[in-house]
């Protein structure tokens, strides 16, 4: 009964974009009507989640949906099957949870916009989308999804595509996609290769050589790097902001860009086959999350300071990865999803009542707009990872996963989790800069701010319950067992076998990442909580060129402009070079002079007198018989 | 089918196909050339017959099915070329045929 439901839940949202999405096409009289198209989208992805929910507590073991084969040709079958377990079902739940919340906070947010219609559409189809990637069982579906969330990522991003900017930051995350999708194709295809099965529960189980996890673990880690805006590919999230704001807060911030992570996690056996790999990725998680929080901190736009923050949270969850809990890396997912959403959203209702997105012409809002400023604090309080809110216990894990890797005798580790308690602090530090320069002191722009209408500030408060109680899904082993790990994903998800620690050590490392969290806090408190904005410049000006470095975001799109925009426009130019001169002239000039020239040669042959014709055919007769006495 | 009698029907046919390769050398009639044409065509189906019936395989048969088929095909157009160059030239020499000489 609930399996058949499973289809249901999955093409829903598919039938909502399509109804929203061609209806308004063929019926422009339909466009307007924002509360109808959104209220069909909301109530769709709802119902999408029920079906979610419903199988969840209803599950008893994988479910396998075939699907028909996308391309069959000899022994080569592209099937398309799907696989509900755990792990999959957990992302659903997470996606269409989430994706509900975030659909009704648009139909208040959206107000006003002429292409409400075609916003509606796209998230549904997103949703969709991103089911496929999470629920596939074939890696060619997988891939398919993957690909689907690209673009209705680039449509989303570009939604005001009139001004060329966004437009720009569109095709930018698309591009940038793309270098990671090549990996993701490429392992897939080697993986198929060695083993002949593109299932990943039949990979789980097949037999390859050594090298193999590690090439294909790296291909499909740059996919991720992609997706999940890691270095070197992290430079097109920040400029996805430039899409609506609860775009931002579903795709970019709770579901999408968790994809990469997700993967990792669901192709647990190949990286844990591959500890050079993993290693590599805790690298690149502990690295990102430092540029991350280091740029967050020096940002004036409240939505890129937590574009930033994202960037730096994912390194959190591939840190843990890369020490082989990818249960704790899901875990954070699923806490990071809560508050980054309602952190989203918050800086949403913010931008709809100021009208600006500077902090500098912010302040002192939580008198005008007290749900949205209380429930900013509480997810702000929750990434600081400050217990009992979820982010500590998500963050917690992470951290005493990498030390317990380190106790194992890989002493890289260490060096990531120091690193990693660093990160945390500024979390902290930049978070709660932001929040005291938005919220509190004095108003400081010209707007008549106000608070956002019920549909917009009942997600906040849903969200704000969750930031506050979903950490309890995965209580550390100090209080009891975490039944996120222990008992759901388990089943599916192995994770690489870690020493347990001992009560006094796990209690130490605690005390360390809250003291990390509650110092940043204490300092963002005595910096911009007692002076305000004037101890932001007279920091600015104490840092100098540091500060403009932050500011400008490392300079990192002019490094890769210079480093790969301009080879490639020099590149360009030879190619029109080569195409004018040589291909467009010399080549063609050739073409026509040497057949020409043959011609004058062979038309000697040509005497117009029958008789010799008929010679040369004898002759040649003559010849192809010697030729097979001499063969 | 022995292979002496092999040997024989080959001479035949490689005689029939120097015949006919001689008589479109050195007769100046279209019609006689044609024929030549048409001898030179039996000579290999002949070939191809022998050889069919000493491997004991119908391959080489069904092949002369063909070549019959085209011969006749042959000859529709041939003849028709003919009687049309006739028609033109109101003589069946060809060797001043050279219209479409470069």
């Amino acid at each position: 009964m609930v399996d058949a439901l499973i289809p249901l839940g999955l093409g829903l949202p598919f039938i909502g974009a399509a109804v929203v999405g061609l209806g308004s096409l063929w019926v422009p009289s339909l466009r307007p009507q924002r509360l109808l198209l959104g209220g069909i989208a909301t109530g769709i992805v709802a119902l999408s989640f029920l079906i979610f929910l419903l199988s969840f507590i209803r599950y008893e073991e994988p479910i396998y949906i075939r699907g028909w084969n996308w391309i069959a040709i000899d022994s080569l079958r592209l099937p398309l099957d799907f696989r509900i377990d755990t792990l999959s079902l957990w992302m659903a739940l997470i996606v269409t949870g989430i994706g509900a919340l975030i659909h009704l906070y648009s139909i208040g947010y959206m107000a006003g916009e002429d292409g409400a219609w075609r916003y509606f559409a796209f998230l549904n189809l997103f949703i969709f989308t991103m089911l496929v990637l999470v629920l596939a069982d074939s890696l060619p579906l997988l891939f398919l999804g993957w690909e689907g969330v690209g673009v209705c990522s680039y449509f989303l991003i570009g939604y005001w595509f009139g001004e060329e900017a966004n437009a720009q930051a569109a095709q930018k995350a698309f591009i940038m996609n793309r270098i990671g999708d090549l990996g993701l194709l490429a392992g897939l295809i080697w993986l198929y290769v060695e083993t002949g099965t593109f299932s990943i529960a039949r990979l789980r189980d097949a037999i390859y050589p050594a090298d193999v996890a590690v090439g294909a673990g790296l291909l499909l880690f740059l996919a991720a790097t992609g997706k999940s805006a890691q270095i070197p590919l992290y430079t097109w999230l920040p400029d996805a902001m430039a899409g609506p704001t609860p775009v931002s807060a579903l795709i970019h911030a709770a579901t999408m860009v968790t994809a990469g992570v997700y993967l990792i996690a669901r192709m647990d056996f190949l990286y844990t086959a591959a500890p050079e790999v993993l290693s590599l990725v805790a690298g690149i998680g502990v690295a990102t999350a430092w540029i991350g929080g280091l740029v967050a901190t020096r940002q004036y736009d409240i939505k890129k300071v937590l574009a930033y923050s994202t960037v730096s949270q994912l390194g959190f969850m591939f840190a843990a990865a890369g020490a082989g809990a990818y249960t704790a890396a899901i875990f954070h997912v699923f806490t990071h999803a809560f508050f980054k959403a309602l952190l989203f959203l918050g800086s949403g209702s913010v931008i709809h009542a100021t009208g600006t997105q500077d902090i500098r012409e912010m302040g002192g809002l939580r008198s005008f707009m007290p749900i949205t400023g209380i429930t900013f604090w509480i997810a702000t309080l929750a990434i600081a990872g400050i217990p009992p809110l979820a982010g500590f216990f998500s963050k917690d894990e992470i951290l005493a996963a990498l030390y317990a890797r380190g106790t194992m005798g890989e002493l890289s580790y260490y060096l990531y989790w120091a690193a990693l308690i660093g990160v945390a602090f500024l979390t902290a530090f930049y978070m709660g800069r932001l929040t005291w320069l938005t919220f509190e002191g004095s108003y400081r722009g010209k707007a008549q701010p106000h608070e956002s209408p019920l549909g917009m500030t009942l997600p906040l408060g849903v969200l704000a319950v969750g930031s506050v109680g979903v950490g309890l899904v995965g209580l550390p082993p100090l209080f009891g067992t975490s039944w996120l790990r222990e008992r759901w994903l388990v089943q599916h998800v192995k994770d690489f076998s870690l020493p347990s620690l001992s009560h006094g050590t796990e209690i130490g490392l605690m005390l360390l990442s809250v003291g990390a969290g509650a110092l940043g806090l204490a300092l963002a408190w005595l910096y911009f909580g007692k002076k305000g904005l004037s101890a932001d410049e007279e920091l600015s000006a104490k840092l100098g060129g540091f500060h403009r470095l932050l500011n400008d975001q490392l300079r990192v799109d002019s490094l890769y402009e210079r480093a790969f925009v301009q080879p490639y426009y020099i590149l360009a130019d030879l190619a029109k070079d080569i195409w004018t001169t040589w291909t467009g002239r010399t080549l063609p000039q050739i073409m026509v002079g040497l057949p020409t020239w043959l011609g004058t040669l062979l038309n000697r042959l040509q005497v117009g007198y029958l008789p010799t014709y008929v010679l040369y055919l004898a002759a040649a007769s003559l010849l192809l018989l010697l030729w097979s006495f001499w063969a | 089918m022995k292979v002496e009698l092999l040997y024989a029907v080959l001479t035949l046919s490689a005689g029939l196909f120097s015949l006919g390769l001689l008589g479109l050398l050195l007769r100046r009639n279209l019609l006689l050339a044609f024929l030549s044409i048409e001898l030179m065509l039996n000579a290999a189906n002949l070939n191809f017959l022998a050889f069919s019936r000493y491997h004991n395989e119908p391959t080489g048969a069904i092949f002369v099915l063909f070549g019959i088929c085209l011969a006749a095909m042959e000859a529709v157009i041939g003849l028709g070329l003919v009687v049309r160059i006739f028609r033109i030239h109101q003589n069946l020499g060809y060797t001043h045929l050279s219209a479409l000489r470069w």
